[in-house]
């Protein structure tokens, strides 16, 4: 009983939300997971030289690292944009993965459907093909989530793994490439990929749709009462039904919106950067865009922003992980420990840690 | 001489993922959720074989692995019940956190400790009978635990209802701070017997989603003892059975066994399944000085 005694002392009280220490904690844990992640790629990089080499010639060419990173931050910013709406709305989109590998695999039967489609009419039809059909995947749990109360965390992440295996299965038997040798599909036809910009590496036309994609998320933010229903609905859905609007379609709504998004940011990868179904098509977007989402606290600016700089860390890690060798591996480590200390600093901007004098 | 290798390779595929589910159905039963198995399991898989290859000594990597877990299980425990963060998060986040550190840490190994595995010294699969007749046991004496004694009331109470528990006096920190530590053991144990007494080797693929199907098999069985062992005996049968039928020529491709489980699963939690119901506390955090809602 005496363990049991010392346990109930230990707790969190609510601390004044000063401006000065939410300032003060946030500033603290940007600086501790800066010389964290630095600190953990120097020591398990080869040596240290070879460490900062990497990173200052990486960084050296903007022609360079400018294109590099918006292959990456595309996606990202879409399957983030994606999950942050769905958060705002109240429902924990953990299924990015499936949803990018399931919008990469639409696109893709779309273009062996329509082989002899022309250019513009084949991308933009792919790209709702895309979005169909991660909006399914992503539709489907909110509605086992609103109608038969299945927590939607556990089901849209079940939901990863089951498509992993289901894309397994494709790219291995019935989509497999016979000429290749690897496991992985045929690759797709010329009039479906995103032409890569001239002059810019391998940069591409896919960035089009995420300007286009934004500029409407910001119209939207600012301009339609949509997003207040959403943010209405992520913090009281009484406040919702009490507007007379049914709280379940405003999240059936967001989650469509929401793996719909990432359904293009997986055909996206597919059609700009891989050009064939694989299935580790997603170096981990759809887990990245979770962290990406929370910190970007569900505004578009501040999600793009996020985003920018996500990127830019996947492309140092990228870059260290070829040049210094890094294990590729610390890049799981660094979402995990990015997404504790989140959690650590949401709470401690308004809470302090107390242990109860008796 | 089939019947034996058969047997041999159900107490193989069962009883690492026996030791994760029991964790896991310990933790929730307590009103907790913990995402990260996977990880867990990949580093104490990484650390028993390491430790294990290094000193020769299996018991020094099962120790290790024991510590190991009790010490992230305390941090799991703080995080969620003191600090109060998101289950999910602080589960999925230390999950990644430990796959990560296992993958790297692994990479950071020498090559010739990377190539030589352990060798077979005709104890392992004796002591994967023991394991597997504790396990059993273990998962009979949890049932009996859970519905005729009144600590194991107790413990499922604090899965239901934390605060009628704390009113009726029930230590309700001590038991979740109980199930962490000895669930996140459980996973690493979990581990250890797959790289040490299993595979006697490491590989970056070895747990490939073990970890989830643990989850995946108590949500399923309705986060009952026994049926966890039934889940997990099917499960064991059905992963044998299908090598054994691609042995002898007949095409299911083994992907889409592998996707059966988590489709059983989410169907059982979307309640169409009778007589099964999550603990109501499951994912909520339980502050004694707040007022309830």
């Amino acid at each position: 009983m005496r363990l049991a005694a010392t346990l109930d002392l230990l707790e969190l009280r609510k601390a004044g939300r000063t401006p000065w220490r939410t300032r003060l904690v946030t500033l603290a844990t940007v600086i501790v997971t800066v010389i964290a992640i630095v600190l953990i790629l120097a020591t398990t990089s080869r040596d240290a030289r070879a460490f900062v080499t990497s990173i200052s010639s990486n960084f050296a060419a903007v022609g360079f690292w400018v294109p590099e990173c918006t292959v990456i931050f595309v996606p990202l910013a879409l399957a983030s944009l994606g999950v942050g709406l769905a958060r705002r709305a109240g429902f924990w989109n953990i299924g990015g993965e499936a949803q990018i590998l399931l919008g990469a695999l639409g696109g893709f039967l779309l273009a062996r459907l329509l082989p002899d489609l022309r250019a513009p009419f084949s991308q933009t039809l792919a790209i709702v093909a895309a979005f169909i059909f991660g909006a399914c995947a992503c539709g489907l749990f909110s509605l086992l989530k609103t109608h038969r109360g299945a927590d939607e965390v556990l089901t849209t992440l079940l939901s990863n793994f089951l498509v992993l295996h289901f894309i397994a299965y494709l790219v291995g038997g019935p989509l497999r490439d016979p000429e290749s040798k690897w496991i992985q599909s045929s690759t797709l036809f010329e009039a479906y990929r995103f032409a890569r910009i001239s002059g810019f590496g391998r940069m591409n036309t896919s960035i089009v749709v995420l300007i286009i994609g934004s500029v409407c998320f910001l119209l939207l933010e600012r301009r339609t009462s949509w997003s207040t229903l959403l943010k209405l609905n992520g913090d009281n859905p009484n406040a919702v039904s009490a507007l007379r609007i049914d709280p379940n379609r405003v999240i059936l709504g967001a989650s469509l919106v929401s793996g719909g998004l990432c359904g293009m940011a997986g055909w996206i990868e597919l059609a700009g950067n891989q050009y064939r179904l694989v299935q580790d098509l997603s170096p981990g977007y759809g887990f990245y865009a979770i962290l990406v989402a929370v910190i970007g606290g569900g505004t578009v600016l501040r999600t793009l922003l996020t985003a920018v700089v996500f990127a830019l860390l996947l492309h140092t890690i990228d870059g260290v992980v070829r040049d210094a060798g890094v294990p590729v591996y610390m890049k799981e480590a660094i979402l995990g420990l990015g997404l504790l200390v989140y959690v650590v600093n949401e709470r401690l901007r308004t809470h302090s840690f107390v242990v109860r004098p008796h | 001489m089939a019947n034996l290798e058969m047997a041999e390779s159900l107490l193989r595929v069962g009883v690492p993922i026996g030791f994760a589910a029991y964790g896991e159905l310990l933790l929730e039963r307590a009103g907790i959720v913990n995402l990260g198995i996977e990880g867990k399991f990949l580093l104490g898989a990484c650390l028993g074989w390491l430790l294990t290859s290094v000193t020769g000594h299996p018991l020094v990597g099962l120790i290790s692995v024991i510590i190991m877990g009790a010490l992230l299980g305390g941090i799991f425990w703080f995080l969620i019940d003191v600090m109060e963060c998101s289950q999910h998060v602080v589960g999925l986040g230390m999950g990644f956190s430990a796959t990560g550190i296992a993958l790297t840490l692994y990479r950071m190994v020498p090559a010739e400790i990377k190539d030589s595995s352990l060798p077979y010294t005709g104890w392992e699969i004796a002591s994967l009978i023991v394991l597997a007749v504790l396990l059993f046991a273990g998962f009979i004496l949890l049932a009996i635990f859970f519905t005729r004694t009144g600590k194991g009331l107790s413990w499922v109470l604090v899965g239901e209802d934390a605060r009628a528990a704390d009113i009726l006096g029930v230590p309700v920190r001590l038991i979740r701070i109980g199930a962490s530590v000895t669930g996140t053991i459980l996973f690493f144990i979990a581990g250890w017997i797959l790289s040490v007494l299993v595979a006697r080797n490491f590989t970056l693929g070895l747990v490939s989603g073990r970890g989830w199907l643990a989850l995946c098999l108590v949500i399923l069985a309705g986060w009952r003892p026994l049926g966890v062992t039934l889940a997990v005996v099917l499960w064991s049968i059905l992963d044998v059975s299908q090598f054994a039928a691609q042995g002898a020529g007949m095409p299911i491709p083994y992907e889409l066994i592998l996707t059966v489980p988590y489709c059983v699963c989410i169907f059982a939690v979307t309640g169409f399944l009778p007589r099964h119901r999550a603990p109501t506390m499951l994912l909520k955090t339980y502050n004694r000085n707040e007022d309830a809602a």
